[in-house]
């Protein structure tokens, strides 16, 4: 917080430098003279316009497919309808009304009516669900919710997903030109069922884990602005409340345990304050932020085990008191330190206190046995950054950036206590007169890592890769080229390579590699046709020894997926009544995973994710309201997965597994919908 | 063929002298630095002057619309549709309002640039008028030239970060994601939002359609609910202070404090998660147990090779198959059990 405030006055005074103007063009008003106009032609009309819009019709889809309608409430076979509303209302002194409805008729609806006066109130509500399905096919021997007992009637099938629902108030008071007030509420809950697995002494379980959360937010708003500065206060508290703190499953395998029992997310309340100001400072711009928090939790602890069979005395204090504490700021300078050059300077600051009580606890293994005792663990972490970048215009036509970092996190009580990471780039950005407009950025940077401290059973040549020393390397190129006024494309590279040079055990090296082209193609006025292809590796080399000791195995892996898209849009046919759009989506996802073993490689079988959508919308114009809107959409999709093929909820020892497989099917979605204009 | 060349821009120059011609060199050149494609050097030089000079018309909006109105090959009248073109909303260009304080009120020339000798003369076929300040497709000026005639109005808490920012220092103009004449600004709307991003991010489009994503392709999620695009001073234009604290928005489970907390998790979620979409289950950098055991390495199973034997054809290892380490130490983001330590209460 010092240093944060130290930083702060020195860029401030960095800022008082006579330097050059930061905003390049400011618009001279000195000489307006509005005395004469009238706007006579103005249609000032337009703007207190009524309009409203409604579209109703069907859509049928094919099958039941939870990958198909993840997030689109289109998760049933059969037919859903079609709702989507807008309606609106603007008068001559700025008084607006707006209703906006969409896909009211499916569990992804959406709603928001807003409505005030432009520049003086506005108040809003909002009301936004969001379906998340996961399966349909997962099975559970379990019945029950907080307590799931084993059913006498076998397996029965188990829908994993969740559903949002997000609810929201926002008032906005504007009491003078310069002042605006804004304050926030907003409910949400989540329910469902999400995939979980817990063990008793080593025999693991699918549990379905019944979730039922509510997280109120509030938050309020205050900001001033002139021209030269700009204040704002700002505050807000999230109460996160889980009315299920612990889950109970009855155990297949031994009548002395006879229950495991987890708990869940602990309710949790945060508290934020922030700052903001940006201002002009001699003739450069500072832009700051400084936030607060404050993270709670009190939730009460449960037994140590469900076993009476060990007798250990509860925990000293009947629930944990968790409380952190975060601080974060962020100042920036820019300036223009002569015509060609532009200098920024910025700062940021992370920090998270912990001041969670100490608790000394004696766990219980599997509701088997007793450990030893050891204290709760919880973190503190400080990462500040510091930057400098020069801006360069050696010519109308060309921006050279030369910037340097240096990024330090400290970690408390880590293997690793602290990092400093130096960075340094160069880019380059040419753009032509002929249209043709290239970049090209090369980012380097080492990360050094303090002496390792053993604080764990780790095998003590082994790295973290997240505290691990590393060298980084990124190359980004890009070229933009518009050929002729109906033509344009574009290509461009990423790559970055990170070693970890002190690592014997753990990740070793990654690679990142992405590259893509696109096009924008407009054969005649009414045709536009656009298409782009990405493709992007992710790979890594992992060591691990199972003797303790130094490497005698690794692992290769590495995801890969290439995505086309191709979308072709038609207007103005039949008498310029019909417009069609088509599109295609192809992601074509791979991972190609090997274990190497004294030489000998052994290549895991397929894990694919191959995602293909073909869609065809045609809107036809039935007078000067009424649009008919028909679409089909297609959807192929094959996954194959190792860790799900062939895996029933008795194939793997120890494991009592869902047995669900990864999506394969086709599906089919048909539409016919009627919108008028009112 | 450009109705204006060096004997136009040397006429602002020679009204400048009176005025403030001494920034004009710099400005000018700077600007013009920044310019990119096509646009001509002498017509950016002349914009930038006109704007520095402030040499406005004298009849305002009556005088570009009689000439602009719907019969052009640019239709300009949907701006009367929009707050910008509302007479009663404070700060509007065509505010009508005494109190209105300067830009505001001043019409098409709030935001195209004074208007100077371009609606002054009837011009032969062929010839070009002066030029005004043009957005978006049919943008004639810098980036710095547009943003600053934006701004002029919109330099507010929403912006308050934009200098230097991410988006800005790539050379963004405003207009490149915002369109001022429509009714409806694309990239406003939740609906369409995604697709004004994915101009410039593909890769991000196709990482919704990977096996996990978050609900990107049904707009359920959209780029500004965890970005800021105008740049708020946080890693990776972040809404909230932290990349945590934004994940925290919406996952508020996670937020503990545990008893048990998890080092990375407590660091940074992007150590394990992908935010926008991965090959492997639940937005994994890489799948379990491989990611796992890139930190942990201890004798036991933690510190076996697993390989194609262990599939459920082979040796069926409960270390590999289903939810992999996750099948017992499922408590991966903390834990609040007095027996979690190990994440598996």
């Amino acid at each position: 917080m010092k240093q944060a405030l130290f930083v702060v006055g020195v860029v401030a005074a960095v800022a008082t430098w006579p330097v050059g103007a930061a905003t390049l063009v400011r618009p001279n008003y000195d000489h307006v003279d509005t005395s004469r106009w009238r706007c006579r032609l103005c249609p000032f009309d337009l703007a207190t316009r009524n309009e409203a819009r409604v579209e109703a019709g069907a859509i049928h889809v094919d099958d039941a497919q939870p990958r198909f309608g993840r997030d689109n409430g289109l998760d049933r076979a059969g037919p859903h309808a079609v709702l989507n509303a807008d309606l609106a209302r603007r008068d001559a002194d700025g008084r607006y009304t707006v209703l906006e409805g969409a896909d009211l008729s499916l569990d992804a609806r959406q709603a928001r009516l807003s409505t005030g006066r432009r520049g003086h109130h506005d108040i809003a509500l909002q009301w936004h669900e969001i379906p998340h399905n996961v399966a349909t096919d997962a099975r559970t021997p379990y019945t029950g919710y907080t307590f799931l007992a084993l059913a006498s009637a076998g397996d029965r099938a188990v829908d994993l997903g969740t559903r949002r629902r997000k609810h929201e108030v926002r008032a906005r008071l504007e009491p003078t030109r310069r002042v605006r007030l804004q304050a926030r509420y907003g409910r949400e809950t989540k329910t469902g069922t999400q995939e979980s697995y817990a063990d008793v002494l080593y025999r693991a379980t699918g549990l379905p884990k019944p979730l039922d959360f509510t997280t109120d937010a509030l938050s309020g708003q205050a900001v001033f602005t002139s021209r030269r500065l700009l204040l704002a206060a700002d505050f807000g508290r999230s109460r996160f409340r889980n009315a299920l703190p612990a889950l109970e499953w009855q155990n297949r395998s031994s009548q002395r345990i006879p229950a495991g029992r987890v708990a869940l997310a602990p309710s949790n309340t945060a508290d934020t304050a922030s700052l903001r100001a940006r201002g002009t400072l001699g003739r450069a711009t500072v832009s700051t932020r400084l936030n607060w928090g404050d993270q709670r939790q009190a939730d009460a602890l449960v037994p140590y085990t469900t076993n009476t069979g060990v007798d250990l005395d509860p925990p000293a204090r009947p629930r944990l008191d968790g409380r952190v504490r975060t601080f974060a700021s962020s100042t920036r300078v820019v300036g223009r330190l002569a015509d060609r050059v532009q200098l920024g300077l910025a700062h940021r600051l992370e920090e998270r206190d912990s001041t969670t009580p100490r608790l000394v606890l004696t766990p219980v293994l599997g509701d088997a046995f007793a450990t030893s005792r050891r204290p709760n663990r919880a973190y503190d972490l400080r990462r500040q950054q510091t930057e400098a970048t020069v801006r360069f215009f050696p010519s109308r036509h060309l921006k050279l950036n030369l910037g340097a970092r240096r990024h330090e996190r400290q970690r408390a009580p880590l293997e690793i206590a602290g990092n400093t990471e130096r960075s340094h780039w160069m880019a380059a950005a040419a753009e032509m007169p002929n249209g043709l407009a290239m970049s090209l950025k090369v980012v380097d940077s080492y990360r050094d890592a303090t002496a390792f401290q053993a604080t764990t059973r780790n095998n003590p040549l082994s790295r973290r890769f997240y505290q691990a020393a590393r060298e980084q390397r990124t190359w980004r190129f890009g070229v933009d080229y518009g050929v002729s006024p109906r033509f344009a494309m574009g290509v461009d590279m990423d790559v970055r390579t990170t070693a970890y040079p002190d690592t014997a055990l753990g990740v070793l090296k990654e690679r990142d590699r992405g590259w893509g082209l696109d096009f924008d193609y407009s054969p005649v006025d009414a045709i536009v046709v656009s298409g782009f292809y990405t493709s992007h590796a992710l790979a890594a080399t992992t060591a691990g020894s199972l003797a303790f000791a130094a490497a005698d195995w690794l692992y290769d892996t590495e995801d890969l997926t290439g995505t086309t898209g191709l979308v072709a849009h038609a207007r103005g046919f039949l008498h310029r009544d019909l417009d069609v759009q088509v599109t295609y989506r192809q992601s074509i996802g791979r991972g190609r995973y090997a274990t190497v073993v004294s030489d000998d490689r052994r290549t895991f079988p397929k894990l694919a994710s191959d995602h293909r959508a073909f869609e065809i919308e045609a809107t036809y114009r039935w007078g000067q309201r009424t649009s008919i809107v028909a679409r089909w959409y297609r959807e192929d999709y094959a996954g194959a997965d190792w860790a799900l093929a062939g895996v029933t909820p008795s194939t793997v020892a120890n494991v009592l597994a869902f047995g669900r497989s990864a999506p394969v099917y086709t599906n089919n979605a048909v539409g016919l919908s009627f919108a008028r204009r009112l | 063929m450009l109705g204006c060349n060096a004997t136009s821009i040397a006429k602002y120059l020679r009204k400048g002298r009176k005025r403030r011609l001494g920034s004009f060199f710099a400005v000018a050149f700077s600007v013009a630095a920044a310019t990119g494609g096509a646009a001509s050097e002498y017509a950016h030089d002349l914009l930038v002057a006109k704007v520095l000079v402030g040499d406005y018309s004298r009849r305002g909006a009556d005088t570009c619309l009689g000439c602009h109105d719907e019969a052009e090959p640019f239709p300009t009248l949907d701006v009367f549709r929009t707050v910008h073109g509302h007479p009663a909303v404070p700060g509007s260009p065509f505010e009508t309002s005494r109190e209105a304080a300067l830009p505001a009120g001043l019409q098409c020339e709030a935001c195209h640039g004074p208007a100077g000798d371009h609606a002054r003369s009837i011009l032969p076929d062929g010839v070009d008028r002066e030029p005004m300040v043009n957005f978006g497709d049919r943008a004639n000026a810098s980036p710095a030239l547009q943003n600053g005639l934006c701004l002029a109005c919109h330099a507010n808490y929403e912006r308050a970060h934009w200098a230097d920012s991410a988006h800005e220092a790539a050379g963004l103009a405003c207009a490149d994601c915002h369109v001022v004449h429509d009714p409806v600004d694309a990239v406003r709307t939740r609906d369409t939002q995604a697709r004004a991003c994915a101009a410039c991010h593909r890769n991000v489009v196709a990482d919704a359609f990977k096996r996990s994503a978050h609900p990107m392709r049904d707009n359920q999620l959209v780029c500004r609910d965890c970005h800021d695009p105008h740049g708020g001073g946080t890693e990776a234009l972040a809404v909230e202070s932290t990349v945590n604290e934004t994940c925290l928005g919406c996952h508020a489970e996670l937020r503990g404090p545990f008893l048990w907390e998890h080092a990375p998790v407590v660091e940074d979620c992007g150590i394990c998660h992908l935010p926008h979409g991965s090959n492997q289950p639940a937005l994994l950098v890489r799948r379990a147990p491989q990611l796992c055991q890139g930190c942990h390495s201890s004798v036991g199973h933690r510190s076996f090779a697993l390989d194609p034997d262990d599939l459920a054809n082979g040796r069926a290892s409960a270390f590999l198959l289903a939810n992999a380490c996750l099948n017992c130490h499922f408590a991966v983001h903390g834990s609040n059990h007095p027996s979690g330590n190990l994440f598996r209460r």
